[in-house]
């Protein structure tokens, strides 16, 4: 293992940051996630050397982190979700997408757990299904079928959101 | 099949499509992170150097509090001061007797001992002279004996006794 030094620090940080707040963030509220995320990256630091995988590290640690800090906030949830309604967005709204973004988010939302976490892993990611095996403990043809039944769910969704503005 | 072979086109095409949208991200400031980072590495190694020291420091009071101590009786120190006395006196009687051994001596000034160290020291005109005006009496018996007597240890060596004879001869 080879030591940890600022520079890559920082270019972990600009390449996955935002990324693993969008991962907490299916647990959490923004402010939760985006803590959640700073103490991973300090953990990571104290660490002192590199991970043998260190994106799947950092994502099975925010992964570890937001689950606790969901049991122990379990009684502020109900305060939490009402909260949740002015958070900022899980996406930055961009002008040149074939989706609009509050509309993915809407959508995404409605996914039971176990399918947003592995399309957001999957795709915002860019994680193989065998690092995403090894962080949720699921076996990979189980994970095949979750991703496929959320991206399913989520085209329902775009559907019926695109008919309902058509009309 | 590890990534999106089994997916149908459509599919596909809505994983595309919503990998388009970038995570917003939220307020995590870089700049805070990367000082916190480096804060708590400083720490971790301060840590070290504490715990190295507190672990020296334990380790030194361990050794003082654990050295052993010099036992009490120890028969090797013990031995050297029984066994001198039974050499030192046998030594010292044999080689120079005590000053009152000597003068408690009753020299005979016509015994053989005497007369020889004389005669060693001052020479022949040493020998103490006849009463009958110069000539030897011839030794009888007796006298033979009280010579040998006289020799001490050199009794039983006939060639020395007929040497002392020689001697008190002359």
């Amino acid at each position: 293992m080879s030591k940890l030094d600022p520079a890559r620090m920082g270019a972990w940080f600009d390449q996955h940051a935002s990324c693993m707040v969008l991962y907490a963030r299916q647990w959490l509220e923004p402010d939760s996630a985006e803590d959640v995320v700073q103490e991973v990256f300090i953990k990571m630091a104290s660490l002192g050397y590199i991970p043998d995988q260190p994106k799947s590290w950092l994502f099975a640690a925010v992964r570890n982190k937001a689950l606790t800090m969901l049991r122990s906030k379990s009684r502020r949830r109900r305060h939490e979700r009402l909260r949740a309604a002015a958070a900022p967005r899980w996406f930055a709204p961009q002008a040149d997408v074939r989706i609009d973004a509050a509309t993915a988010e809407a959508a995404l939302r409605e996914l039971p757990l176990e399918q947003r976490e592995v399309i957001v892993l999957r795709i915002w990611a860019g994680m193989p299904f065998r690092e995403i095996a090894a962080i949720t403990s699921a076996s990979i043809s189980t994970l095949h079928s979750r991703y496929q039944a959320g991206l399913t769910a989520v085209r329902q969704k775009l559907e019926a959101s695109c008919r309902t503005r058509n009309s | 099949m590890s990534n999106s072979e089994f997916l149908t086109p459509a599919e596909r095409e809505l994983e595309a499509a919503l990998g388009d949208l970038a995570p917003a991200g939220g307020g995590i400031d870089r700049d805070r992170f990367l000082y916190e980072a480096g804060r708590t590495s400083a720490r971790r190694s301060l840590h070290f150097w504490r715990a190295g020291t507190a672990a020296m420091t334990l380790a030194l009071l361990a050794a003082l509090a654990w050295q052993p101590r010099p036992k009490a009786a120890q028969p090797v120190v013990q031995a050297p001061e029984q066994t001198a006395p039974d050499i030192t006196p046998v030594m010292a009687r044999s080689t120079t007797p005590s000053p009152e051994t000597r003068a408690s001596l009753q020299w005979d000034e016509n015994s053989y001992l005497v007369v020889q160290r004389r005669v060693l020291q001052l020479g022949i005109d040493a020998l103490p002279r006849s009463q009958s005006g110069g000539k030897l009496k011839p030794l009888r018996g007796a006298d033979y004996g009280d010579l040998l007597h006289a020799n001490g240890d050199r009794e039983t060596d006939g060639t020395s006794a007929h040497d002392s004879w020689l001697n008190w001869r002359l």
